[in-house]
């Protein structure tokens, strides 16, 4: 029995030329097809492979500034002003004092707090006040009592810092104008909102508000201005907040004293703390730079494939059409002497689309090689990833689908026509 | 087992209407072979047509083995020629490609539920074409591709065998093998309509009809 496709065969095998012609122009097409979509692949590993290796990096570089920022941190600290929550800044800066207060016992909280290595912790209380005793001049009354001691630092080690000495109850620190004006000196005595106090220091001349400034012991400070348990601020000097960026120490801060504002004041570490988030928003940026760059890239080539794709798969399938066209015309004593034989139409039909799926067949596992191998060779942009990262099955399924389609579409219309010859006009000699 | 009742047929060609073949009836049995003479275009070859269920009559009908042809579906009608009909033509049209054994098997295709293998061998040896089985035609002389045809025609074991100038490119010698299997053929039950132009092919046969202009026409007869 001749089966169907022995006839296929060796009608394929006896007009080599014409079917090598068809499989060329099929080979073509799915070799451009697979070769463009490998390329694609391996453009998108190498973008996976080029962005994996700059966050790398940029992770090592984060990660060293991170172990700088904390030798800095270790050295400098940061500065921190505790005002009550409200409390414009800008006035506390202008006027030196504020209007609203905080309870004492927030030092405590803070002094007692693991939230950050303070340093520094200084209470404030500061008031603009009418010096009646000494001819209604306008001062600076500062409540201090000092560093209060933290609760991390052993005691020998509580060194407080020289401008933030205590006042004893009674005694009293005045300011260069102050001393100089009224003419005192330590020792001497000096009478304030009805109150006594003996002048223990007499500071020289600083050019700021500290001129016009008398310090005593905050309690007595608090019972002269009628603000018991009260005080201005809280100044925080040389936070070593380890594992806190600043703002996270902001916010711890302001959690455990409710109704207050911490500010940070800018000093060297907050600079370089700045510095480095600056550094990691650049270096981000730059990231997305590279992801935008090889998006771009990866945009060029899909119009490119867009474009070459349907125009050599449009060419190769006129090609196929034609050479099937002059065929299927070479064949016409065939199909007659087939149709006299007793074939029906449809089984010419299926001669020549089965011919059409052969062909498909072939040149796409053919074109799938070619298209691959090329998509690998150096030059082709490929440079990245193994064979077994750059093969996909989708491309190869899609290859082999898309190119016995175009051949059986291209071979439509040939197959019809020889499907409809006329075995008769053609024995009559038609 | 050909019954052709007033079979008329008409071409349209540039040159107007051609009444090919016009109201010819006629019949041949079972055990006959039938020799059809004429001019070129007196209307045989279309006649060999129509009767070979290939080319639709415009008049008149044709029975073959009790069937009408022209009633049944175009794959109907191919299948009652893949197992009623065989056909040899003058230019053997044998497909180029396939080798003689292949040819022989060529009308299996069309019925493929057959299994004729045992039969082409059969045929292969009975038309002495053995040492030739694996050939093209190319490499075959007229003599075997016309007896590769003949054994092709004769694989689903037809009823009815039609000739299209069997002989008409056959030396003397091939031409009485294939004559004498046509006789051979028509003797065991088949029934033969030959075209020819050769007297002496017709000589074979065991009655010939004349064809003139489409329609028969006797060679006694005084108006011609």
């Amino acid at each position: 029995m001749t089966d169907f496709w022995h006839l296929v065969r060796k009608e394929a095998t006896h007009r080599k030329l014409t079917f090598a012609l068809c499989l060329l122009a099929i080979v073509i097409a799915a070799s451009i097809l697979v070769s463009e979509l490998t390329v694609l692949k391996a453009h998108d590993l190498q973008t996976d492979f080029i962005l994996e290796e700059k966050e790398q990096k940029l992770e090592g570089e984060m990660e060293r500034m991170e172990d700088d920022y904390r030798k800095i941190a270790l050295e400098l600290g940061l500065n921190v002003l505790i005002l009550p929550e409200g409390e414009n800044p800008d006035d506390f800066y202008a006027e030196g004092y504020t209007s609203k207060f905080m309870p004492e016992e927030y030092i405590d909280r803070v002094a007692e707090s693991n939230l950050v290595t303070i340093n520094h912790l200084l209470p404030i209380l500061e008031q603009k006040i009418r010096w009646t005793e000494q001819g209604n001049r306008t001062i600076m009354l500062v409540g201090t009592r000092g560093e209060t001691p933290v609760s991390w630092k052993p005691p020998e080690k509580q060194k407080p810092m020289p401008t933030t000495v205590g006042v004893a109850p009674g005694k009293i620190v005045l300011g260069y104008e102050l001393w100089d004006s009224l003419n005192v000196e330590v020792g001497d005595t000096v009478e304030m909102l009805g109150e006594n106090f003996e002048v223990d220091k007499c500071h020289s001349r600083r050019g700021t508000i500290d001129d016009i400034t008398a310090w005593i012991d905050l309690g007595q400070a608090q019972h002269l201005l009628g603000l018991d348990g009260s005080i201005s601020g809280i100044r925080l000097l040389q936070c070593l907040c380890h594992g806190y960026d600043p703002p996270t120490l902001k916010r711890n801060i302001e959690a455990i004293l409710p109704g207050t504002q911490a500010i940070l004041l800018e000093n060297r570490a907050f600079t370089r703390w700045e510095a480095r988030s600056n550094a990691k928003t650049v270096a981000k940026s730059s990231l997305a730079r590279e992801l935008a760059h090889r998006s771009k890239l990866r945009g060029e080539i899909e119009s490119f494939v867009a474009l070459l794709i349907p125009l050599v798969s449009i060419v190769s399938m006129a090609l196929i059409g034609v050479l099937t066209l002059n065929n299927v015309r070479e064949r016409r004593q065939e199909i007659a002497i087939l149709r006299t034989l007793g074939y029906r139409s449809r089984q010419i039909l299926n001669l020549f689309l089965a011919k059409a799926l052969l062909l498909g067949v072939i040149g796409a596992i053919v074109g799938y090689l070619i298209g691959f191998s090329v998509a690998l060779a150096p030059g082709t942009g490929s440079v990245s990833g193994t064979i077994a990262s750059l093969f996909d099955v989708r491309i190869l399924a899609m290859v082999l689908v898309a190119a016995p389609g175009m051949s059986l579409l291209a071979s439509w219309v040939p197959a019809l026509i020889a499907a409809r010859e006329d075995p008769a006009d053609i024995l009559r000699g038609g | 087992m050909l019954e052709i009742e007033n079979l008329g047929k008409i071409y349209n060609g540039p040159d107007g209407v051609l009444r090919a073949v016009d109201d010819v009836s006629f019949h041949v049995r079972t055990g006959e072979f039938v020799a059809m003479q004429g001019a070129s275009g007196s209307g045989k070859t279309t006649i060999l047509l129509c009767a070979g269920g290939l080319q639709v009559p415009d008049k008149g009908g044709i029975i073959i083995d009790g069937m009408a042809p022209y009633r049944m579906t175009p794959d109907e009608r191919a299948q009652f020629r893949a197992s009623t009909i065989g056909f040899v033509f003058q230019q053997f049209h044998l497909i180029p490609y396939l080798s003689v054994i292949d040819n022989v098997l060529a009308p299996s295709g069309a019925l493929p539920d057959q299994n004729v293998n045992g039969r082409a061998q059969e045929l292969i040896e009975r038309f002495n074409l053995s040492a030739r089985s694996d050939h093209k035609p190319s490499e075959l002389s007229t003599g075997e591709q016309q007896r590769t045809a003949m054994a092709r025609a004769l694989l689903n074991n037809p009823k009815l065998l039609l000739a299209d100038e069997p002989t008409g490119n056959l030396d003397k010698e091939n031409a009485m093998i294939v004559l004498n299997y046509l006789i051979e053929f028509a003797e065991s039950g088949g029934a033969v309509l030959m075209v020819t132009h050769s007297e002496e092919a017709a000589l074979y046969a065991h009655r010939t009809i004349h064809l003139r202009t489409g329609k028969f026409w006797h060679p006694s007869d005084n108006n011609d």
